[in-house]
C-alpha cells in the first residue's frame, strides 16, 4: 500500500483522518445512545396526575405467561386485560412479546435487555430471585402504589417484589406488583387410581410409594416427571424442605447462614431419588421437559403430576371430573411438616429505561385489580393475589391453592435465591435425581457455587 | 517520470482508501470494537448492569480451575476428533457421485438435503429422533435390536456421540458439494490416462484427485475445525440444552450461559477470549502445516 520512500503515507494523512473520523462516527452509531432515556417520561409519572398521552406500550411476558401463544388460556387472559386497557386509555395499544418458558432463556433475555437498555415498558417476570437482582434497572413503584388508594392492601404476597424480600407493609422499596401465587399440588387422575384399586390419595411418603407399585401393575406411569432442566425435581424437593425446615430457614439459606449441604436440604433430595429407583416416574424423566410431564398426565399415560396451579384449566379441560388435587406427601416430620411452601409467582415491573412509564403503571393497576383477578381464576384457575377476587373463588382446584397461599410456612427456595444460584442449583439436583451424582455431591457443589458468588 | 509516478500512486491510494473506508469502518465497528470490549471485560467482574470492576487476571485464574470450562473444552476436542472424517468421507462420496454411479443424482440430493436445513430444525429433529420413545428406538425394536434401545440423551456417554453424528450428518453434504465443485475442474484426461495405465479407483482418488483438491481440502479442514469449536451452539442448545447437568456444554455455550443466564459477563468474556486464542492457535498451526511446502 505504501511506496518504498513512504511518500504516500505521509501525504495521505488527511485521508487517514477522514477515514478515522468516518470509522468513529460509525462506531458511535453502532454503539447507540447510552444516555438516560428516563427524561422522556414525566418524572412524577407515578403521582397519578395528568392522563398520559396515548402510545403503544411494550409488554414482555415470561414464566408461565411466556407460553401465552395465541389461543392459549394465558393469552386469553392477557388479551382480555389488553382489551380493558385499550378501552380505558383510548388511542393506546399494547405490543406483546413472549420471553419463553425456560428460565435460562428468560434470564438471558432480561440481562441482555437491561444491559443494552432496550427494554419494554412493562414486564411480567418471576418474583423474588428473578426480580431483585435487577433492582438497579427497575423503577421503584412506591409512589405509584401509595397514590393509588387501597392498592397495597388489596393485593397479597408483596414481599418477593421488594428490596431484601421484605416490603415492610408497603414502607420497603417496591419494585414489582405481584399478580398470582405459586405452590405445588399433586394432581391425580381419579379414574386411574380407581383402576389400580387405590381407594384414597396417598397422604404419606410410604403410601405414595405403595401407590406407585399398584399403578405400575396396571401399566400406568405412576408419576409424570419432566426433569431435563431440573424443574420437576425442584418442584418436589422444594415442598419436601418444609417438612424438615423451621420458619426462616429459607431466608437463612439465602443469606448463607444455613448451608446448601445441610442435612435439611440433602435429606429431602435423597428421599426424592426413591421415586427414580422405585420406578415411580417415566423412564425418560431426565430428558423430558417439564411441560412434557403435563402431556403424559393429560393424555392418561400417567396417574399423577406435581405441578403449579397455572395448569389447572388445562388439566380440567383434559380430564374433567376425573381430575383431583392433593397436598404432596412429604417424608420429614419437622415442625412445619403439615404446612405448605408458597409465595408470589410473578410480578409486573417497569424498567428504569422504559419510555411510557405512566401508561405502563396504568396497565399494571388494571391487570392486578379485582376484575383481572377474577378472570385469572376463571380462565386459568390460577390463584390470584388480589384479595377480593380470591374471596369470590368457586373453583375447587383453585381453592386448594388459595388455601395454601393464605399462610405459607416457608417461601419456595428457588423463588428466593438469586437467579444465577437457582440456575446452577437446578442442574445439580437434576443430576442427583438422574443418579449421575449423589444428592450430597450435588448440594456440596451448590453450596460451593453460592459461596463463591456471595 | 518518477514525480508523475508518485503522484499517480498518491491518487490511487486516496481512492483506494476512500473505497475501502466503508468496509474498514464496518470492520472497526463490528469486529474491532467488540473485540476490544471483549478483551477489556475479560479483566473485569461485570454483571452487565452495574459498572465493570477491574480484577486483573482473576477470571483467567478461575478458568484454569473451572471443571465446567474444562469439560466444555474436552467436548469441543471430541467434536474436533471427527474433523478427519469430515474431510475424507465427503471426498470419497463426492468421487462416487462424480463418477456418476447409478443413482448419483438421487444421492447428490440426499447428501445435500441436510445442509439446506436450518441448524435449529436439524437439532429439533435430532432431539425427537433420539427420545426414549423416538423413531430410532422404534426402528431398533422393530428389527429385533431391543437390547440396544436407550435414552440416548440421558447420559453424556451417548449424547456426545449422538451430537457428533448429527453434526456430521448436517455438514457432510455441504462438504460433498464443495468437493464436487473442485472435481469438476480437474482435467478428465488425467483420470483416463490413469485408467489406461491400469490404476484402480482408490489409486485415482488418492493419487490424482486428492492432490489436485488440496486447496479444497484445506478449506474443508479449516471450516470443519472452526465448526467443532465455535459453531456447536445451536446443536447443543436444541438437542440437550447443555445437559444432563453440564455434560454436553461446549465453550461457546458456556460463554453464553455465563454471560446471559448467570450474569457473569466478565467471566464470559474471559471464556470467549480463551476460545478465540485457542482457535487462532489451531488455525495458525493448520495454515503453517498446510503451506509448509510453499515456504
Amino acid at each position: 500500500m505504501t511506496t518504498p520512500n513512504g511518500r504516500i503515507s505521509n501525504s495521505g494523512r488527511p485521508w487517514y483522518l477522514v477515514l478515522a473520523a468516518f470509522a468513529v462516527a460509525l462506531l458511535l452509531a453502532a454503539c447507540g445512545s447510552t444516555g438516560d432515556t428516563s427524561s422522556s417520561a414525566a418524572p412524577d409519572f407515578l403521582s397519578g396526575g395528568a392522563t398520559p398521552a396515548p402510545a403503544t406500550i411494550k409488554l414482555w411476558l415470561s414464566g408461565q405467561f411466556g407460553a401465552a401463544t395465541p389461543g392459549s388460556p394465558y393469552r386469553q387472559w392477557i388479551d382480555a386485560q389488553i382489551s380493558r386497557f385499550q378501552q380505558q386509555n383510548p388511542g393506546s395499544k399494547v405490543e406483546v412479546s413472549l420471553l419463553g418458558f425456560d428460565n435460562d432463556q428468560i434470564a438471558a433475555r432480561l440481562t441482555a435487555a437491561f444491559t443494552s437498555k432496550q427494554v419494554p415498558d412493562v414486564a411480567l417476570i418471576f418474583s423474588g430471585g428473578y426480580t431483585t437482582p435487577y433492582a438497579a434497572s427497575l423503577t421503584q413503584l412506591n409512589q405509584g402504589v401509595d397514590n393509588t388508594p387501597g392498592m397495597y392492601d388489596s393485593i397479597g404476597g408483596w414481599d418477593l417484589s421488594c428490596a431484601a424480600l421484605d416490603c415492610q407493609n408497603g414502607k420497603g422499596q417496591i419494585f414489582g406488583v405481584p399478580l398470582e401465587g405459586v405452590t405445588y399440588g399433586l394432581f391425580y387422575n381419579k379414574a386411574l387410581f380407581a383402576q389400580a384399586g387405590i381407594a384414597e390419595p396417598p397422604r404419606t411418603w410410604q403410601t405414595l410409594l405403595d401407590a406407585c407399585t399398584r399403578l405400575k401393575s396396571i401399566g400406568v406411569v405412576p408419576i409424570a416427571y419432566g426433569d431435563r432442566d431440573g424443574y420437576s425435581t425442584d418442584n418436589w424437593v422444594t415442598l419436601m424442605y418444609s417438612s424438615l425446615m423451621e420458619s426462616g430457614d429459607i431466608g437463612r439459606v439465602n443469606d448463607g447462614s444455613l448451608a446448601y449441604n445441610d442435612k435439611k436440604l440433602v435429606e429431602p433430595l435423597q428421599t426424592l431419588t426413591q421415586l427414580k429407583t422405585n420406578g415411580c416416574v417415566n423412564p425418560d424423566a431426565s430428558t423430558r421437559e417439564n411441560s412434557d410431564a403435563n402431556t403424559y398426565f393429560t393424555s392418561g399415560k400417567a396417574a399423577m403430576v406435581l405441578m403449579y396451579p397455572q395448569v389447572t384449566s388445562q388439566f380440567q379441560q383434559a380430564l374433567g371430573n376425573k381430575l383431583g388435587v392433593m397436598g404432596m406427601p412429604v417424608s420429614g416430620s419437622g415442625p412445619l411438616a403439615q404446612n405448605v411452601a408458597a409465595n408470589s409467582n410473578d410480578n409486573f415491573v417497569i424498567p428504569k429505561d422504559a419510555v411510557n412509564k405512566a401508561l405502563a403503571f396504568n396497565f399494571i393497576k388494571l391487570a392486578t385489580d379485582e376484575t383481572a383477578g377474577k378472570s385469572l381464576l376463571t380462565i386459568l384457575g390460577s390463584p390470584t393475589l388480589n384479595k377480593a377476587a380470591a374471596a369470590s373463588n368457586n373453583n375447587p382446584i383453585a381453592a386448594f391453592f388459595l388455601d395454601g397461599l393464605k399462610d405459607p410456612a416457608l417461601p419456595l427456595l428457588d423463588s428466593v435465591i438469586p437467579v444465577k444460584d437457582a440456575l446452577f442449583y437446578y442442574k445439580q439436583i437434576q443430576q442427583a435425581f438422574s443418579g449421575a451424582i449423589t444428592p450430597q455431591a450435588a448440594m456440596d457443589a451448590v453450596d460451593q457455587f453460592a459461596k463463591t458468588n456471595r | 517520470m518518477s514525480l508523475a509516478n508518485s503522484a499517480l500512486r498518491r491518487s490511487e491510494a486516496k481512492w483506494g482508501f476512500l473505497y475501502a473506508a466503508p468496509a474498514m469502518a464496518f470492520i472497526i465497528a463490528f469486529v474491532g470494537y467488540p473485540l476490544g470490549s471483549l478483551v477489556y471485560h475479560s479483566f473485569t467482574k461485570w454483571d452487565g448492569l452495574s459498572e465493570p470492576k477491574w480484577i486483573g487476571l482473576h477470571n483467567f485464574g478461575t478458568l484454569l480451575s473451572d471443571p465446567v470450562f474444562r469439560n466444555a473444552l474436552i467436548n469441543n476436542c471430541l467434536f474436533a476428533l471427527t474433523v478427519p472424517l469430515q474431510v475424507t468421507v465427503p471426498l470419497a462420496l463426492a468421487y462416487l457421485i462424480h463418477r456418476q454411479l447409478p443413482g448419483w443424482r438421487w444421492f447428490r440430493t440426499m447428501f445435500f438435503l441436510p445442509a439446506i436445513l436450518s441448524t435449529v430444525v436439524v437439532g429439533l429433529i435430532a432431539s425427537l429422533v433420539l427420545q426414549l420413545k423416538g423413531p430410532l428406538n422404534e426402528v431398533l425394536s422393530a428389527v429385533g435390536l431391543q437390547s440396544l434401545t436407550h435414552d440416548w440423551l440421558a447420559s453424556s456417554k451417548t449424547s456426545i456421540p449422538m451430537i457428533i453424528l448429527v453434526v456430521f450428518w448436517a455438514n457432510f453434504g455441504y462438504n460433498v458439494l464443495i468437493y464436487l465443485g473442485g472435481m469438476s475442474v480437474i482435467d478428465p484426461s488425467m483420470r483416463e490416462a490413469a485408467l489406461i495405465d491400469g490404476a484402480r479407483n482408490w489409486t485415482i482418488l488418492t493419487r490424482i484427485y486428492a492432490p489436485n483438491l488440496r486447496r479444497v481440502m484445506e478449506l474443508v479442514l479449516v471450516t470443519s475445525t472452526v465448526t467443532a469449536f465455535a459453531y456447536m451452539f445451536t446443536y447443543v442448545y436444541t438437542i440437550t440444552n447443555g445437559g444432563p447437568g453440564y455434560s454436553t456444554y461446549t465453550t461457546e455455550f458456556y460463554a453464553y450461559s455465563q454471560a446471559f443466564a448467570s450474569q457473569n459477563l466478565g467471566y464470559a468474556s474471559a471464556v470467549g477470549l480463551a476460545l478465540m486464542l485457542l482457535l487462532s492457535a489451531i488455525g495458525f498451526i493448520q495454515i503453517r502445516l498446510l503451506t509448509r511446502d510453499e515456504r
